[in-house]
């Protein structure tokens, strides 16, 4: 019997000591650690992140900056029969502030943030890279971080942004800022990175995506600083049209750095640089090929004859749904072609009309029309206008160049609506019963829940 | 530190209690483990009832009893257990009833005799008696039963300190029901159990007593023989054709979760521990409750088997009736073509009549044998079964073979091998949510004019996508295939044994592993497939599962004058472990089926690996004669999956109850309980980690930063549960009444918290709450009439919990899974009940004044968002069972009512037509105008009482004679029943929905009360025969 229980003791005790010697410590078997990069960058790991970033950037053009802004703009209606609010929220009642409508467009510019700041922060100390090179670097991520905040504010508009957020997770959320201290900011951010990139030597330290070659080069810092650039005179322009503070200066600066964006690029209106899609593994199709977005019938009904820029525009079975109803779609968001279709982030139209959208409001209707005049003729394969009798006239020839040339590709036109206060029913159909001519997407709760308010003001100075 | 081996003493494993240390065997470096002050008491009782067992002394005796154990019949008993109370000699009844005793101690003795099924004997033992009968009766409201206290160890239901739910195999079979979740229905008060979908095959989720946490596991923890056994909801991928959320899969696949696997007639007994108070023996996993299931055993004597087939057939429970349109000028005005109405054949069509309708007959078969001889018990069962449920090519088949053997060697080891095997294949179809090419069947139905006939397959024309549910469900196939082993070993070893006192070793291994492969097939000619530019879709899932745990541990029982001391003491090793390759490929050539033919392939696997060791110990004080229930126990656990996984936490108990001895009139029994315990949830696998997200751009590497800040420290959620209550028999057993009252605190509740998302995060997993429960749960059993042949017997349950967050460490946020708080979103904030659901329910707007103090007519200035928040849960459940026996004749029904709560029924928002009246695709225009109005106008007005009572079981059985059964089967046979019985017959709600049970998130903690376009609930009519041999 003792015999017995010795043994039971031995061998419990002995299975004791086998699970006893198997360690509970079991490490993250799916992903790659955050440490990864907390030892500092090196070369390669620069890339990496840099990559990264810049698909961050390409994800800030997802389904709802593009699709809400448009819709809002009255250029696309997504019909489907799964989901109303693209609608009802969107050119209905506000969008949900709790819901993707009125909660979007928001988080992904400031992932795109961050991931620039991770970068700017560990750049000082990265190994592997020259000087030259480490300014290239700062310029580029800079450039990029700024197209967030700008893409941000173009959602929000007067109700401000976050911009001071480069603070571990534990400090208290940034303060919102009013639209013009973001665009004063924003236009600050995008001159450091000029002069990163005029210090940044001959090359990147990184191969860039496809989309910074395929439609004219920007892969050098002096090739890329066109870019930066033409965002620069992009953000002066609507600085300079901003309702509340209006700057003075912004018209003139921004000719300036738009002529910069212009000298040397690329030829034909298409030129500039792209964001790319792919159907390979793993990789980001168009976000854009969706069967259910419709243009609004304005679209295809306006088209001046002629106009060559038809061809984005497809002519469909009629479709009624939410209160609206339209037979166009745009080829652009036809699933059959636009998986792998690139999406401009600026190109050389763009580049144009901002330019002549700045003449006009520095007087010179001449110069605006010339401008216009180069964009109908290249891209529509239209004859040329005549000066415009008012600048409300030549505003509306450039907004129909806009409309056409960069349809879906930006949030250009609720940005232009807004700009010239035009988002309202003089100008524009009443399309629903609830439509209430919304002019923001709201602050996104979850951004009010963390901060435990209901509402934020922001600071002006 | 070292393990102290006492070189006097035969070797007992205690850990020096003069120290706070436990050796790290393994590494041999200098890590300490810190244990609480409570396991070092544990483990130095546990070590002087050791020591017990050497000084105590060996009494020797000659004395043989034989009887005989008989119903009131005096038919012989078998199995039923035979003890000298006070000592530990004992033995079983064999077929014809008779035991042998030997070494009875002399003098007058009194012998306890149990069986499963009979009321407990105390049949006193005369001084010079050698021969015995001991006369059982029936015990039909099962009030006599062992209950689990720790791994190994149990006590009779009649000293049990908590109350534990228990369901027999027999009250759990009493209507065919597709898994075992289903069979609890309505019978385990405390316990509300919802299902995310109406699909056959499981996806139904229990809750014990309230939410228990809000971003953690909400599953109770399984125990099927002592194996942990896996209870995961693995996504099928179905996410690829509904697009209701945004990768390959979501949690809107409409998962099973994988504990329907289980076959419900292998089940002996399921004992629901409903929390911590109970639970803590299970440590870390247990602050959900965990549920015990015990599979049938064999048992010694003639060999019995049973054979029962069904046939039965699933209908629709409830109908939305869309609209017909009586002529061309109504389906104009209602927005479509006058000529398609003019030139349709069939100018209504019933889709829910041709979608959820005609489906073949349903089938189980159910054999079993069980016997025994010598020292081998064995029970083989075997299952086949197909539900063609209601929805056009849907079923859930499952096989299963279980074999359940036991041998005792020898004198001192018993051997017990456990071993099922099941074969599950299931397809659910499509529904739910859905968006992009609408396809969920409910979502097509709110597009289509009921004049046109979808039936007849052909493109949808109101759909630019053409899509046609009934094309989808012919062309569209996403089998759930599975293959699943659940084994234990559990070997004992009766290492001393005394008349006094009894030392048993027990070993435990279990595994449970199973193989999921999931092949969604959608063929490119699908119409809608052509609508994403990418005809035709393959996603193939395939992952293995495997749970495996080992568990040694040793029992002491000593029994004194005074009472029995039994001490429990081991240790548990867990190891959970999974891999998942899910694997799209779309844009295919049509009749392929392997994924590689995809032009665009997305390939993802996901692992995780948990491994968990404890060491628990265990007192047990039964006292006065058996009136007195003394427990404390210790269970001190780490996992892998903590912030510090080195770290042990302590999940204590201490429990008492006590039998009263002066009773009142009528009352045979009166026990007051009390019980104390922690548990623990452990945090999901991964929460630890922050990681750095790896993307493809352009071919090349790209890495950004996590928008999920990880938490280093993450620990289990820690639940503190006490529970006190009366148990109560009256009237010769004739009536029994329970009451039990419970409050639960659950501290470090795990949270997704939200962050500024500013800040570049979105979200934030910490420790960072608490809730609290507490809640009235009320049985009540009767038998109001046993006379001769006829019987009636009555159980009501009643419960209620009442929850709320007690403190919140991050600002209110809207948690889990939810559409916007325009449709309800599941709100967390302290003071509030965490199934609250938030909507915004219109504005109230300022204007400015004007100079007469007209406010209401001044400029508008601004508004400001009206939240109203609805509780989800129920105010209380009630079941009601009852049974009649006449004779040969049996009715059973159960009744299962739920109380109070609100569903957002955004089901009914696809049906109302967004403008004026009479767009609607339901009948009902007028008042879906009005809610679809005020909907439009920011109004809550799709949220909808949920209450409901359901008539969930029903069955009416009729034993043939036993001549008659002989003459027609054959003369073995024993008895045959005949039984109708149906499921979910009938529903009084005033839910306008399909079901409130539905729940399109219900697979999370929070928010279950999103109903969008379900795959609808139905009710079961079943015809069985069933034979004993």
């Amino acid at each position: 019997m003792i015999h017995n229980r010795t043994l039971a003791l031995i061998a419990a005790l002995g299975l004791a000591a086998i699970a006893c010697k198997d360690s509970t410590s079991v490490g993250d078997l799916n992903n790659v650690s955050a440490e990864a990069i907390s030892g500092g960058l090196t070369r390669a790991s620069t890339g990496l992140l840099v990559n990264g970033l810049l698909n961050a950037s390409r994800g800030e053009l997802d389904s709802r900056y593009l699709v809400f802004t448009e819709t809002m703009a009255r250029d696309f209606y997504r019909l489907d029969n799964a989901e109303a609010r693209y609608i009802s929220e969107i050119i209905g009642g506000p969008a949900d502030f709790s819901a993707f409508t009125g909660g979007g467009a928001f988080s992904g510019m400031y992932v795109t943030i961050r991931s620039a700041n991770t970068i700017l922060n560990s750049l000082p100390t990265a190994t592997g890279l020259t000087t030259a090179e480490a300014s290239a670097t700062q310029g580029l991520v800079n450039t990029f971080k700024a197209l967030a905040y700008y893409r941000v504010l173009e959602t929000r508009d007067s109700l401000g942004i976050a911009i001071d957020v480069n603070h571990p997770i534990d400090d208290p959320p940034a303060a919102f800022v009013c639209k013009p201290n973001a665009l004063t900011y924003i236009s600050a951010l995008l001159d450091t990175a000029s002069t990163q990139l005029a210090a940044g030597g001959a090359s990147f330290p990184f191969t860039l995506p496809a989309g910074f070659s395929s439609n004219g080069s920007f892969t050098t810092p002096t090739a890329f600083l066109r870019f930066n650039r033409g965002l620069k005179g992009k953000v002066e322009l609507y600085r300079g049209l901003d309702h509340s503070k209006p700057n003075t200066g912004s018209f003139a600066t921004a000719l300036t750095a738009l002529n910069a964006a212009l000298t040397g690029a690329p030829a034909g209106p298409d030129g500039g640089l792209y964001n790319t899609y792919s159907t390979s593994a793993n990789e980001s199709t168009n976000p854009l090929a969706d069967a259910n977005i419709y243009l609004n019938p304005a679209v295809g009904d306006s088209l001046q004859a002629g106009d060559t820029r038809a061809a984005k525009i497809l002519t469909v079975t009629s479709k009624t749904l939410n209160q609206v109803t339209s037979k166009y779609k745009a080829v652009a968001t036809d699933p059959a072609g636009a998986l792998t279709r690139s999406i401009p982030v600026l190109k050389t139209s763009e580049l144009l009309l901002l330019r002549a959208q700045v003449k006009i409001e520095l007087g010179d209707l001449i110069g605006a029309t010339a401008d216009i005049n180069t964009v109908r003729a290249s891209d529509g394969g239209l004859a040329a206008i005549a000066v415009p009798a008012s600048k409300k006239l030549a505003i509306d020839a450039v907004l129909y160049e806009k409309r056409y040339s960069l349809l879906g590709e930006n949030a250009h036109r609720l940005v232009d609506l807004r700009a010239y206060t035009r988002l309202n029913a003089t100008f524009l159909k009443k399309e629903t019963t609830q439509d209430v001519f919304q002019t923001t997407l709201p602050i996104p709760k979850r951004e009010l829940d963390a901060r435990n308010t209901t509402s934020i003001a922001p600071t002006c100075s | 530190m070292s393990i102290t081996v006492s070189p006097v003493l035969p070797s007992p494993p205690c850990f020096s209690g003069s120290t706070n240390q436990l050796p790290d065997i393994s590494s041999g470096t200098s890590t300490h483990i810190v244990l609480g002050g409570d396991v070092r008491k544990i483990v130095s009782w546990v070590c002087a009832a050791l020591l017990t067992v050497v000084v105590s002394t060996e009494a020797s005796a000659q004395r043989r009893v034989t009887g005989r154990v008989v119903g009131n019949a005096g038919e012989p008993v078998s199995s039923a257990s035979v003890s000298v109370q006070g000592t530990t000699i004992g033995g079983y009844s064999g077929e014809d009833g008779r035991f042998t005793l030997v070494n009875v101690p002399a003098g007058a003795q009194v012998l306890v005799v149990r069986r499963l099924g009979y009321k407990r004997v105390n049949q006193p033992l005369a001084a010079t008696a050698d021969q015995i009968e001991v006369k059982l009766e029936k015990d039909v409201l099962e009030l006599e039963r062992q209950v689990v206290t720790g791994t190994t160890t149990s006590i009779s239901s009649a000293n049990s300190a908590n109350a534990i739910a228990a369901v027999s195999g027999e009250q759990l079979n009493k209507a065919p029901t597709p898994t075992i979740e289903n069979a609890l229905q309505g019978k385990i008060p405390g316990a509300v159990i919802s299902t995310n979908s109406g699909a056959p095959g499981g996806g139904s989720q229990i809750q014990l007593r309230g939410v228990t946490s809000i971003n953690a596991s909400s599953s109770p923890l399984y125990v099927i023989d002592g194996v942990l056994a896996n209870n995961a909801q693995i996504l099928s991928g179905l996410n690829s054709i509904t697009q209701a959320g945004s990768g390959v899969a979501t949690s809107q696949d409409q998962p099973v979760n994988r504990i329907s696997d289980i076959n419900p007639a292998d089940i002996e007994s399921i004992e629901v521990l409903k929390g911590a108070s109970a639970g803590a023996i299970y440590g870390s996993k247990a602050s959900n409750g965990v549920i015990i299931i015990t599979t049938r055993r064999g048992s010694t004597g003639k060999p019995s088997a049973n054979i029962t087939q069904r046939m039965g057939q699933f209908t629709m429970s409830n109908k939305l009736n869309f609209r017909c349109y009586g002529s061309a000028a109504e389906a104009e005005a209602a927005g479509f073509d006058p000529g398609a109405w003019t030139s349709a054949a069939t100018k209504c069509n019933d889709f829910e009549d041709q979608f959820y309708g005609g489906n073949p007959m349903s089938y189980e078969s159910n054999a079993s044998l069980r016997g025994g001889n010598g020292g081998t018990t064995y029970y083989v069962g075997g299952l086949a079964k197909r539900d063609n449920a209601i929805q056009r090519n849907s079923y859930y088949q499952k096989q299963s073979l279980t074999a359940n053997m036991s041998q005792v060697v020898g004198s001192k080891l018993t051997l017990r091998a456990n071993n099922e095997f099941v074969h599950s294949l299931t397809d659910r179809g499509i529904s739910g949510n859905d968006n992009a090419d609408i396809v969920s069947p409910g979502d097509v139905f709110s597009a289509t004019p009921t004049f046109e006939n979808l039936a007849a397959g052909g493109r949808n024309p109101y759909l630019s996508s053409g899509s046609n549910p009934f094309q989808n469900a012919d062309l569209i196939k996403n089998p759930e295939d599975v293959y699943r082993y659940i084994g234990s070993i559990n070997t004992t070893l009766s290492a001393y044994g005394t008349q006094r006192q009894t030392l048993d070793f027990t070993f435990i291994g279990g595994v449970d592993a199973y193989s999921y492969n999931s092949n969604l097939t959608s063929p490119p000619d699908v119409y809608f497939e052509a609508n994403d530019g990418l005809p035709g879709t393959l996603v193939r899932v395939k992952q293995q599962n495997v749970n495996a745990n080992l568990n040694i541990s040793g029992a002491h029982k000593l029994i004194a004058d005074r009472g029995t001391l039994t001490t429990s003491f081991g240790l548990r090793q867990e190891r959970r472990q999974y891999d998942g390759i899910t694997n799209r490929g779309r844009n295919i050539p049509a009749g392929v089926t392997d994924v590689d033919y995809g032009v665009v392939q997305n390939v993802n696997e996901l692992q995780y690996l948990v491994k968990d060791f404890a060491y628990f110990a265990q007192e047990e004080i039964l006292a006065l004669n058996e009136r007195l229930l003394l427990t404390g126990a210790i269970n001190a656990e780490r996992s892998s999956v903590n912030g510090d996984d080195k770290k042990f936490y302590n999940y204590p108990k201490a429990a008492a109850s006590y039998r009263l001895p002066m009773l009142p009139k009528y009352t045979d029994e009166l026990k007051v309980r009390f019980a104390w315990g922690r548990a623990g949830n452990q945090p999901p696998y991964g929460y630890k980690f922050t990681t750095l997200p790896i993307s493809v751009y352009g071919g090349q590497l790209g890495a950004r930063p996590s928008t999920t800040a990880g938490s280093p420290n993450i620990r289990p959620e820690l639940s503190t549960e006490i529970e006190g209550g009366i148990d109560a028999q009256m009237l010769n057993g004739r009536v029994a009444f329970d009451f039990t009252m419970f409050k639960k605190n659950v501290e470090d509740l795990i949270l997704s918290a939200t962050v500024a998302n500013t800040s570049g995060f979105t979200t934030r997993l910490i420790n960072g709450g608490a809730l609290q429960n507490t809640g009235t749960e009320i049985g009540l059993n009767i038998t109001p009439i046993q006379r001769g042949d006829f019987s009636w017997v009555s159980r009501t349950t009643y419960a209620n919990v009442d929850g709320r967050i007690t403190r919140l460490d991050v600002p209110c946020f809207n948690g889990g899974s939810y559409f916007g708080t325009a449709y309800g979103a599941p709100y967390v904030c302290q003071g509030y009940s965490p199934s609250t659901a938030q909507a915004r329910n219109g504005y109230d707007s300022t204007f400015s004044c004007g100079p007469a103090g007209t406010c209401s007519t001044g400029t508008y200035v601004s508004r400001a968002r009206r939240i109203t928040n609805y509780e989800s849960a129920p105010d209380f459940t009630m079941g009601f069972s009852n049974e009649f026996n006449f004779g040969a004749v049996r009715l059973y029904g159960l009744l299962d009512w739920r109380s109070g709560g609100y569903v957002a029924n955004l089901t009914n928002i696809y049906y109302d037509e967004a403008t004026a009246d009479n767009l609607g695709a339901l009948a009902d225009t007028a008042a879906a105008h009005a809610r679809n109005t005020a909907f439009l106008t920011q109004g809550a007005s799709y949220f909808e009482k949920a209450g409901f009572l359901k008539l969930r079981e029903i069955s009416v059985s009729y034993t043939l004679p036993r001549s008659l059964a002989q003459t027609i089967f054959s003369s073995i046979t024993q008895d045959v029943r005949l039984e109708v019985s149906a499921r979910n017959l009938k529903t009084w709600t005033p839910y306008t929905g399909y079901d409130p049970e539905v729940s399109n998130f219900s697979n999370q903690n929070i928010g279950r009360f999103q109903d969008v376009t379900p795959y609808p609930p139905s009710r079961s009519i079943f015809f069985s025969l069933s034979a004993n041999f």
